[in-house]
């Protein structure tokens, strides 16, 4: 099992939504990284040392299928992308040993948690299902 | 009520509930307002990696200038 995270360590954020990245250049729109409302976090994998296709599977297999809707996507980032924002990637282990949230957004300042948003998807890079 | 010099923005949904406008140059050029019902929008406004700019404005009878400042920000040469 795997436990604290590394910043160098690379993470991917699932995609089921047209409205979380832009189709025109192929880049992640801060939507992504919008938490759920009245929490403080979002839900990432941790994909080091995994395959290409093991990473679409457990984005189909635990995040896709669960909703059922269909996996678009995968915004990719490094776990310090996250810290320099002044939040933490704390490991979950639920439903997948992989699983884990970058945490800390300040639900108190919405404004400041979508500027967290927007930097995020600007470090992120996109990769979309074949 | 959007200034006739400001290009018009691409509008979505956000997660939790509000309408995003997006003013988009590139990944690290990008300016969004998001308004909800309450007459208040929040921005935030990316001008370059580390150069950035988020607030909230009231929604009165006119287009809020701090919102038309950081537009046209994005769009200057």
């Amino acid at each position: 099992m795997l436990e604290s995270v590394n910043p160098e360590e690379p993470l991917s954020r699932y995609i089921l939504e047209k409205s979380y990245y832009r189709s025109s250049d192929n880049t992640v729109k801060p939507n992504a990284f919008m938490p759920p409302s009245g929490k403080n976090d979002v839900s990432v994998y941790r994909t080091a040392s995994l395959s290409n296709e093991d990473i679409w599977q457990i984005g189909m297999t635990y995040v896709a299928q669960k909703r059922g809707m269909p996996l678009l996507g995968r915004a990719e980032l490094i776990a310090y992308d996250a810290i320099a924002q002044g939040l933490s990637v704390k490991p979950d282990h639920v439903p997948h040993p992989r699983h884990a949230n970058i945490s800390g957004f300040p639900i108190d300042n919405s404004a400041k948690t979508r500027m967290i948003a927007v930097e995020l998807a600007a470090r992120s890079t996109l990769r979309l299902m074949k | 009520m959007l200034p006739s010099d400001i290009p018009l923005p691409e509008v979505s949904p956000e997660p939790l509930g509000t309408i995003a406008f997006e003013w988009y140059k590139a990944k690290n050029n990008l300016f969004i307002a998001s308004v909800s019902g309450k007459g208040i929008v929040e921005y935030a406004g990316l001008y370059g990696i580390g150069n950035r700019d988020y607030g909230t404005a009231r929604i009165e009878n006119t287009f809020p200038k701090i919102v038309s400042y950081h537009i046209r920000r994005l769009f200057e040469d």
